[in-house]
């Protein structure tokens, strides 16, 4: 049971759009979510935050030009969720259509089950034995935390530029430069711009470079506008907020998935999802093409995912997307088993006394902890964090864990108080305000549980623990419209004054 | 619904019933039914099926204590 509020709008720019002409329905809708002019509706491309707003990006952009004029062998190091995919793919078909050569450049994409999140030593040693070995490591949709990783690079003499949006902890790693809307300094005003949105604003900045060193002329530029669609899906799925900038970036990738003009691959899921491109919408992105492409980072290795985003072949790229639907299906029937065994631990618990719920299990797969983790969450409103076995170098048994909070506790946070007053504790964490990811070892996992409920409980209050559901007022028996539903960019959600359910079956 | 979503159909409730449209609605990984009277949450989303633009209500919330 949800307590229903509706999302609060000031009339007055409620008139001042309709008096622009809007629909009183719109109106209400985005000045609830904080438009105050209609102009901030013009979601043309030029109306993007400016590049050079975002630290370091223009750095970023000088650094990725000279290495295409020298041919320095660079490497892309992705991460295997749908936002790191669409960022490297991104990255790729950017970095080529900017001029680098086949031979120069390539990527890699850490397998999660052996190498673990983001840059590490291990990841580092892959790229060393690559023929060109690369000089230069590019981080997509990860990197911040990396520290252990940049300082291994270095030491063989590689540099490591970070592209990145998770948040930084205390100390910054020692990279050649670090393009990150979310590190300090950084007056970038979108901080929700995903991974996949970072790296291409390093890719528009490195074309307005390679045009002022003469490279290009506004004419015969390369057209980074293809890679919309890209930007689109990894900002969607990735459940980044929709602010101005986002929704610019996912409306124009909506617009160009509609009219076909999107990655083979791309196009190839829609297929397999049986959802139609013509009508695409953040819907479509966010639960049918999504986790379908995340399916392969979870399951079996993501640069299957990557493979198919940079395929332009047809034929191959359905082939691709077929197998994807497989590991999907798969992931469906794996996720079912575990939270079957998750809501039987589950049973004997009462919610009352539980601030937080930590898990684990030895059977469970750590692709899909965090899938279970936010189910759990839905289902009991607690934060969750949900553990499988790792695999452990050291011979240490470890537990790799993936959380998923709720409004109004912030998990890294959390996670940061935890591995603060209790030293050791947590060997690596990292993450956002409503989903983080860590590892313990599997010795300490009762340890880890006291002290992290301990530590919600003095976080959580009643205030908090209340389900919310914050909604936009009712609609119309005339505005239950494809007009209203198809709202592409907005995911509106409505609520329905006292309907009537009069049928309802499982 | 597989025994995983719960599909509903669902009229808004108004003074004069015969406005009501009758709407489609499914609630992903839910099965528990709902009372007859609800107040829910939904999002309203399109698609084609068979080239026939329809629309339907995915629901997000319930709460049966009205305001």
């Amino acid at each position: 049971m949800s307590v229903f509020s509706q999302r609060a709008y000031p009339d007055d720019v409620v008139e001042h759009l309709e008096a622009h002409g809007l629909d009183p329905l719109f109106a209400r809708l985005y000045a609830a979510r904080g438009i105050q002019d209609h102009s901030e509706l013009n979601l043309e491309a030029k109306q993007l935050l400016p590049p050079a707003s975002l630290k370091e990006c223009e750095t970023a952009a000088r650094i990725l030009a000279d290495a295409i004029a020298s041919k320095r062998p660079l490497v892309i190091v992705a991460d295997y969720d749908c936002d790191g995919a669409t960022a490297c793919a991104v990255g790729m078909r950017g970095l080529r259509m900017l001029g680098a050569s086949e031979e120069q450049f390539g990527y890699l994409v850490p397998n999660r089950f052996t190498m673990g999140y983001g840059l590490t030593p291990e990841v580092v040693d892959m790229a060393l034995e690559l023929n060109p070995r690369p000089s230069l490591l590019i981080t997509v949709d990860n990197g911040i935390a990396s520290h252990q990783g940049i300082d291994y690079a270095k030491t063989h003499g590689i540099d490591v530029l970070v592209t990145d949006h998770h948040l930084p902890s205390d100390q910054l790693p020692n990279a050649l430069a670090i393009v990150n809307p979310n590190q300090p300094g950084c007056g970038f005003a979108s901080k929700a711009l995903a991974g996949v949105g970072v790296m291409f604003y390093v890719l528009i900045a490195l074309r307005t470079l390679l045009r002022e060193r003469g490279v290009f002329t506004n004419a015969t530029q390369p057209k980074l506008e293809q890679l919309f669609s890209l930007v689109a899906l990894g900002t969607v799925a990735d459940v980044a907020q929709l602010d101005r900038n986002n929704r610019i970036l996912v409306s124009h990738g909506l617009r160009k998935i509609r009219q076909g003009q999107a990655p083979a691959g791309l196009l190839a899921l829609f297929e397999v999802a049986a959802r139609d491109p013509r009508t695409a919408s953040p819907f479509d992105l966010g639960f049918a093409i999504g986790p379908r492409l995340n399916a392969a980072g979870r399951l079996a290795d993501m640069s299957l995912g990557i493979q198919l985003l940079l395929c332009d072949d047809e034929t191959r790229a359905m082939s691709l997307a077929q197998e994807l639907d497989r590991i999907n299906r798969e992931r469906r029937v794996i996720e079912s088993g575990m939270q079957e065994s998750a809501l039987a631990s589950l049973a004997n618990l009462s919610m009352n006394e539980q601030a937080a719920l930590c898990l684990w299990h030895p059977d469970w797969h750590q692709g899909v902890v965090g899938i279970v983790a936010s189910r759990l969450k839905e289902r009991f409103n607690r934060p969750t964090i949900v553990f499988a076995p790792a695999d452990d170098e050291s011979g240490t048994p470890l537990l790799r864990g993936s959380g998923r909070s709720i409004q109004g506790f912030h998990l890294r946070d959390a996670l940061d108080l935890v591995s603060k007053k209790y030293l050791g504790l947590i060997l690596k964490f990292g993450g956002h305000a409503m989903a983080a990811g860590l590892t313990i070892r599997q010795s300490d996992f009762d340890d880890f549980e006291h002290y992290f409920c301990e530590i919600s409980a003095s976080l959580l209050d009643d205030e908090i623990l209340q389900r919310r559901c914050i909604h936009d007022g009712s609609l119309g028996p005339d505005q239950f419209t494809v007009e209203v539903a198809g709202d592409k960019v907005f995911r509106n959600r409505f609520s329905m004054v006292n309907s009537r359910c009069f049928s309802n079956h499982s | 619904m597989k025994d995983k979503h719960l599909r509903l159909q669902l009229r808004p409730l108004l003074k004069n019933e015969n406005l009501a449209p009758v709407l489609a609605g499914v609630w992903f990984n839910r099965t528990q039914t709902l009372p007859q009277n609800t107040f829910l949450a939904f999002r309203l989303v399109s698609d084609r099926f068979r080239e026939e633009a329809r629309i339907q209500l995915i629901i997000e919330a319930a709460n049966d204590s009205l305001p």
